[in-house]
């Protein structure tokens, strides 16, 4: 087991042809990703390495029946991918361009909520579940199979924090990116409530930022539903208020999503907070 | 991306909002000559982008034109809040007897719009909040449906309102809510949206934030001279599309990922350290392409965060999924060499990071695999520096 992505999801890439699509096509085979197909309009008929290519997501659902799309195409080009693998039937759509409008995310989501469709992102570096499947773009040599869930708002803090856990022996059982806009597909709360019941996860890391409500809203989630260890990280204690601090989400405005109010919420719910990435797998490797 | 409120109510006007008739002047004669063409008492306004303009004095009363002309003299060309005033907007005075606050935003958790209206306008709207939120009437809009009059009015009822002020509530939301679709607004607000004494429903204040991501679709508006205290680094940074943040210590912070760089701030400042600034290179690094490109990359970024005079050491963290390490090292040892040679803490991790190593130990630096560690060491440097 795992949680949305294991050896048996098939899987589709929107925009293989490119450059970072079909060299992510080939690393996500090598994690043993079950990659059916790619999608590229006007490319059909082609092949990236023995993957067939089709024009459209609907010719690839006809032959394949895809359970997950990976679309990596532009930021000005997302919503519409998005849009057309929600429409074909494609039930989870990984979203991993930086810099999508928010009114594009913002109708991706309530179309999402309308086809029962998940939608993970925008500006995610995926799911990646290591010995399994990776539907992303993440390094994998920072990850290793074992038994900790890892969820989080940053991409490359994630990485470190994978890193550090697989230097300390501890291996994941599915990391999933939120991404770092204001307005995303899946929350801290929906891949919590996976984890939880997942039996090859026996700890959760969280990995949140200033700016927002979902850490505070995970704390709550926490304390009344999850039975298993969870050790948090916040980005940006040294955060000026008002400025955005790279990442969209990532803002303090009129004292709401501070630092401390989210340090204070998850540990009253029985969450440890780590001061570092390092940190965190210190604390993981003594309670597991 | 802030617009001034004359380019707001222009917005608003298209959208069949009234809006008080007006002009802009850059000058205290053009101020006069609007005054006299609007005739009667006038509004001085400083078309400024910081908030509490008000408060601060940027908004005046003139009976006269020669009022308005002297009233102009002394706000054109100081500074507001540390804001530059420019620009004037000389409108008609209202006969005001109600006010209320309309605004639209972005509601992070629920993913949707949301439609706020309130009958104690003029005032701060989150001192509303803190004070009685009870008094600010929310409305969740499915971006599917959009927001007909009838949703309008229907908040408008349960806020307690009547009368024909109803019918022109609907009529305005409804606008507002299409340019703030259309201009990709994450915020469009106006505060205070006034009943005049003959009855008419008039946006006297208008305030629009509009999505950075979503410039390249309203290029009639440039993000040039607008931003905040932005300095001339900030500026040609964006101008690059890397995110750059100036903060106010000796270590110069470069690398890819906003959380990761966030962390690295964080990091330093918990082992007694101070960042001068930090850029996160690594999405818009992304574009540049691998071989020359992406070395030309790097030796941009390093020279941006060294253009900071304040920067006396360096400390790059990169951990690379896209980014090839090899390629990163040259960017950095390029960098240093075409700006100024200051001491560097280099963590550098991830795809080729012993490529990358290799050509930094080469050129003489040493590199870290920890990033606990780099930080220490990044801090050590700073303070030797300093002392």
């Amino acid at each position: 087991m795992a949680i949305m992505l294991d050896g048996t999801t098939r899987v589709i890439i929107q925009g293989i042809t490119g450059k970072a699509g079909s060299y992510h096509a080939l690393e996500m085979r090598r994690q043993g990703t079950n990659v059916v197909a790619g999608v590229s309009p006007g490319r059909g008929g082609e092949k990236i390495d023995g993957i067939p290519v089709f024009d459209t997501v609907q010719e690839a659902v006809d032959a394949f029946r895809p359970d997950l799309s990976l679309v990596l195409v532009p930021a000005r080009f997302a919503k519409d991918a998005a849009l057309e693998a929600m429409a074909a039937g494609v039930k989870t759509v990984v979203v991993v361009a930086e810099g999508v409008p928010v009114h594009d995310s913002l109708e991706l989501t309530a179309k999402a909520r309308q086809y029962g469709c998940r939608v993970v992102g925008p500006n995610t570096p995926g799911i990646f579940s290591p010995g399994k499947a990776k539907a992303g773009i993440m390094p994998t040599n920072a990850f290793k199979p074992g038994h900790v869930g890892i969820v989080s708002r940053s991409g490359t803090l994630s990485y470190e924090t994978a890193s550090e856990l697989t230097r300390a022996g501890l291996g994941q059982s599915t990391f999933v990116g939120l991404g770092g806009d204001m307005v995303r597909g899946t929350s801290f709360v929906d891949v919590l409530s996976l984890f939880k019941d997942d039996p090859e996860t026996h700890g959760i890391v969280l990995i949140g930022e200033i700016g927002g409500y979902q850490e505070e809203l995970a704390a709550k989630y926490i304390k009344e539903n999850v039975n298993k260890p969870v050790v948090a990280f916040i980005a940006g204690r040294k955060a000026k208020p008002g400025r955005r601090m790279g990442h969209a989400g990532a803002l303090v405005m009129g004292g709401v999503g501070t630092y401390e109010s989210k340090v204070e919420t998850l540990k009253e719910a029985g969450v440890q907070v780590a001061d570092s990435p390092a940190d965190i797998a210190r604390i993981m490797a003594r309670i597991l | 991306m802030r617009l001034f409120e004359f380019e707001g109510k222009q917005i608003l006007s298209r959208y069949g909002l009234r809006t008080p008739r007006g002009k802009v002047a850059a000058t205290p004669e053009e101020a006069a000559a609007a005054a006299r063409e609007l005739g009667g008492p006038v509004v001085v306004k400083s078309q400024v982008l910081v908030g509490g303009r008000g408060k601060a004095g940027g908004v005046k009363f003139a009976s006269t034109p020669e009022e308005a002309k002297e009233i102009a003299a002394t706000l054109l060309g100081t500074a507001l809040k540390g804001e530059t005033i420019k620009q004037l907007l000389i409108e008609e005075q209202l006969k005001i007897k109600e006010e209320y606050y309309l605004g639209l935003t972005i509601d992070p958790i629920a993913g949707q719009p949301v439609l706020m209206l309130s009958p104690e306008g003029g005032v701060d709207i989150e001192e509303v909040n803190a004070r009685s939120p009870e008094k600010i009437g929310r409305l969740l809009i499915d971006v599917r449906e959009g927001l007909p009059p009838y949703a309008g009015r229907q908040l408008a009822r349960r806020m307690g309102m009547a009368g024909k002020i109803l019918v022109d509530i609907g009529m305005a939301a409804a606008g507002l809510y299409q340019a703030f679709r259309h201009l990709d607004a994450i915020i469009a607000e106006i505060n205070p949206l006034v009943v005049t004494e003959d009855g008419s429903l008039i946006a006297a204040d208008s305030k629009f934030d509009l999505d950075d991501d979503a410039m390249y679709r309203h290029r009639e508006y440039s993000l040039d001279g607008r931003i905040e205290g932005e300095t001339e680094l900030e500026k040609r940074a964006r101008r690059l599309g890397i995110k750059y943040v100036e903060l106010d210590g000796n270590i110069g912070i470069a690398g890819n990922g906003a959380g990761l760089m966030m962390t690295t701030v964080d990091l330093v400042e918990r082992f007694g350290g101070r960042a001068a600034n930090f850029v996160e290179a690594g999405g818009a690094g992304a574009q540049a392409g691998s071989g020359e490109g992406a070395i030309n990359w790097w030796d941009t970024v390093i020279q941006l965060v060294l253009s900071n005079p304040k920067v006396e050491v360096l400390f790059f963290n990169l951990l690379g999924g896209n980014h090839r390490g090899d390629e990163v090292a040259q960017g950095i040892i390029r960098g240093l060499k075409n700006s100024r040679p200051v001491p560097a803490v280099i963590r550098l991790s991830g795809t080729r990071q012993e490529e990358g190593r290799a050509i930094l130990r080469e050129a003489g630096y040493s590199s870290y695999d920890s990033l606990e560690e780099a930080a220490q060491a990044a801090v050590k440097l700073a303070q030797e520096v300093g002392s």
